[in-house]
């Protein structure tokens, strides 16, 4: 998919009719759009998500988001209820081309301002095709569903948060969307439901006999019991959420404040070494764990060894090893009744004897095997005691330097807490109280869900047991039995595409992960790289060389900056596979793949000057179509530089703000290749206009 | 990753005829209704009663 046009008709704080031609070029992919902050960017692309999806797709960070319509359209005294706002999006499709029109009268949005109206048309092969209402909606839904616009159409300030552990949902959720695979997690959803098994449940319960009816009625009981846990799991996850958000945005305060600033800085310093601290401690019980599992026995084996060696000694002191003379020559000589010699030995006589008593102290080869054997086991332990001892104590001394430094940042960060504390006026002091109280309850928090993860397990494990034990039983009635036949195929069904899912999920994961880092390796220097985990998690991660020769890939602990470039590096991998996704295996049919654009806000948002030449230059390749709006606070320098190499731009325009004031730090005139572009007007009406430019 | 190393593909040529059935014919379903809200097939069936009908039908 490629857009062409935008055109808005007083959407928001676009006032008359405006539009935007997009950039479609091979080479020259990249439409740029230029706005301060304040200046019309969350609305224009909020436009775009409400020319699509209308309003539930509308982003967080819109504000009075029923007020659709220009605001001096609305509000005026004897406005007429046909006063409208529309949004039209051009945009061509594998060889077609659309004309999707959503728009919302006064009327309506005093009314109710979600019930759009929306239209779509399609040039196909020379013919039109017109669709209204809700038969238009599923096929844009089709076009673009709906799942995937948040990997397309984002604010880059606030993508960070996908590059944080408690995200592996959404990362999981992007990834169902983009590739396909939420077909197949909507099919095992609606096969376990109420109307489905649910039914065939039922129906076994009223024509079993009591001893299966019992067990139906504890699974229901294990059933509601689950699907509490999880809601409370769901509730505990929307908590920590909201909580780290809360002390994110408390942190953000103390670091924007001058008084503050300073502590605040060291403290966050302080808590990302501590949260490396405590994986690579982590990390290090793991390995210690491994070398007791291993070796262990390695420790307590002295007593063993000892003894060992005692008995070959008596052995050899004996001359029982090594055996100087074999049964087995004894043996051939006494059924060969000859001696060496060449002397006869006749069964029964002296000679005879004599030489069979030679049995009892004559060597066995299997014995002396066994001998050879213990010899080297107990070389080979001996030998290991001391590496093994070695290598304990400098883990555990490790752990100990890791630990008390771990307790020594606790403190310090304990020390930091109560200056900030102490801090005269109010403001700080309430901060600060409140977030020592948030990290108490993310803690609460923490400790609730894994109690939960634990619950959930342990009742899935019992729910199992019944479900199996159900279909084991054995049905007297006829109906009966047909229904525990259906019910056992269902939950064969359910548990193969269940099995399908996460192996397809692992599959995409090692592919998408793979991709994270070529992409990631085009911003970013090779010390680092980045891991989607097996419980998609993304992390950024080093590798560490230790004292004992050995290496340690750990975590890094991230800036915002670095979560935001894992995160848009993520979101173009998502948006690359998604492209070649007709390469992945699948058991699904038509998953083809799709080419998508992408419209980013703000993308270099948090980052550090020495990511925004990376990101800058690795942007235009994100995609076929790019679409980025910038203020002149993040294009200037880096980004400015490498976008204009890369010659990439298509398109351009400025969002001209027109209103009685405007926020201190925006711009009133843009710089851009040399030209000087207005971008602030004083009016009294408030207002935004987009302008193309050179 | 070819498609004789795809591990879903394998298990799933490894289940029973009548589970490989059932699937091919609920997924064909929820392919037909996956981006609507009320989620009704072109037969007026809601997919719920559709996908209990496939499986009544797949054992009798």
């Amino acid at each position: 998919m490629k857009l062409q046009k935008l055109i808005i008709e007083n959407f928001r704080q676009f006032h008359g009719t405006q539009e935007i031609v997009f950039a479609t070029g091979r080479d020259k992919n990249v439409t740029l759009i230029h706005a301060e902050n304040g200046f019309g960017k969350t609305a224009l692309l909020n436009a775009i998500l409400w020319g699509f999806y209308g309003h539930d797709s509308l982003t967080g960070d819109l504000p009075k988001k029923e007020s659709i319509i220009h605001e001096a359209l609305a509000l005026k005294p004897d406005a007429d209820s046909d006063t409208e706002a529309r949004v039209t999006l051009l945009f061509e499709d594998r060889g077609d081309t659309y004309t999707l029109v959503r728009s919302l009268n006064l009327s309506q949005q005093q009314d109710y301002a979600r019930k759009t109206e929306v239209e779509l048309v399609v040039n196909r092969d020379g013919q039109t095709y017109r669709d209204n209402g809700s038969l238009a909606q599923r096929k844009i839904d089709a076009l673009m569903p709906p799942g995937i616009s948040s990997c397309l159409f984002f604010n880059g300030e606030y993508i960070d948060h996908l590059a944080m552990e408690e995200s592996a949902h959404a990362i999981t959720e992007a990834i169902y969307q983009m590739l396909g695979l939420q077909l197949l997690r909507r099919t095992i959803e609606d096969l376990g439901n109420q109307s489905v098994r649910g039914r065939l449940v039922s129906e076994l319960r009223d024509k079993t006999d009591s001893n299966t009816k019992d067990l139906i009625d504890q699974q229901s009981s294990l059933e509601a019991k689950l699907a509490d846990f999880r809601q409370r799991l769901e509730a505990c996850c929307d908590n920590q959420a909201a909580v780290a958000e809360e002390i994110k945005q408390i942190d953000a305060r103390l670091a924007a404040n001058q008084e503050t600033r300073d502590l605040q800085s060291q403290r966050a310093r302080l808590e990302a070494e501590r949260a490396s601290l405590e994986k690579r401690l982590g990390e290090l019980n793991t390995r210690i764990a491994a070398l007791i599992a291993e070796e262990g026995y390695i420790l307590f084996s002295s007593d063993l060894v000892t003894r060992g060696k005692a008995i070959t000694q008596r052995l050899r002191e004996e001359g029982k090893i090594p055996a100087r003379v074999l049964n087995v020559f004894i043996e051939d000589i006494l059924r060969m009744g000859r001696c060496i010699c060449g002397c006869e030995i006749k069964e029964g006589s002296e000679s005879f004897e004599k030489v069979k008593q030679l049995l009892t102290i004559a060597g066995d080869q299997h014995f002396n095997n066994a001998v050879g054997a213990l010899d080297n086991a107990i070389g080979v332990i001996e030998g290991a005691v001391e590496r093994t001892r070695t290598l304990f104590r400098q883990m555990t001394a490790e752990k100990v330097e890791m630990s008390t430094r771990h307790d020594r940042i606790s403190d310090l960060l304990d020390e930091i807490s109560q200056k900030l504390g102490d801090k005269e006026g109010e403001e700080i002091h309430k901060l600060e109280e409140k977030r020592q109280s948030q990290i108490l309850r993310l803690r609460e928090l923490d400790r609730e869900h894994g109690a939960l993860e634990k619950e959930i397990k342990d009742t899935e494990i019992q729910h199992d047991q019944i479900r199996r034990q159900i279909a084991a039983a054995q049905q007297q009635d006829a109906a009966a039995a047909l229904t525990q036949r259906r019910l056992s195929l269902l939950e064969e069904t359910i548990s193969l595409l269940q099995n399908i899912l996460a192996m397809e999920m692992e599959d995409v994961r090692k592919v998408l992960s793979k991709e994270i880092n070529e992409q990631f390796d085009k911003i970013v220097d090779r010390r680092y790289w980045v891991e989607l985990s097996e419980d998609f998690t993304l992390s950024l991660r080093k590798r560490l060389d230790l004292d004992d020769g050995e290496s340690m890939d750990i975590d890094v602990a991230h800036s915002q900056g670095q979560r935001q470039v894992t995160s848009l590096v993520f979101i173009a991998s998502l948006v690359a596979l998604a492209r070649r996704r007709d390469e992945i295996p699948t058991i699904l049919r038509g998953v083809e793949g799709g080419e998508y654009p992408i419209v980013m806000d703000s993308p270099f948002g948090h980052l550090g000057n020495a990511f925004r030449a990376g990101v800058a230059r690795w942007i235009p390749t994100l995609a076929p179509q790019v679409i980025i709006l910038v203020s002149s606070s993040q294009y200037r320098g880096a980004v400015e530089e490498q976008l204009s190499a890369s010659k990439r731009i298509g398109r351009r325009y400025v969002l001209c703000y027109h209103g009685p004031s405007k926020k201190q730090e925006a711009e009133t005139e843009l710089q851009i290749s040399g030209t000087t572009y207005t971008v602030y007007e004083e009016s009294r009406i408030e207002f935004t206009e987009i302008r193309e430019i050179g | 990753m070819s498609d004789s190393e795809c591990r879903s593909k394998k298990t799933f040529a490894a289940a029973s005829e009548d589970v490989r059935l059932l699937t091919k014919r609920i997924l064909q379903d929820e392919r037909l209704v996956q981006f609507q809200k009320r989620r009704i097939l072109p037969t007026g069936l809601g997919i719920h009663d559709a996908l209990l009908r496939h499986v009544k039908e797949a054992v009798r």
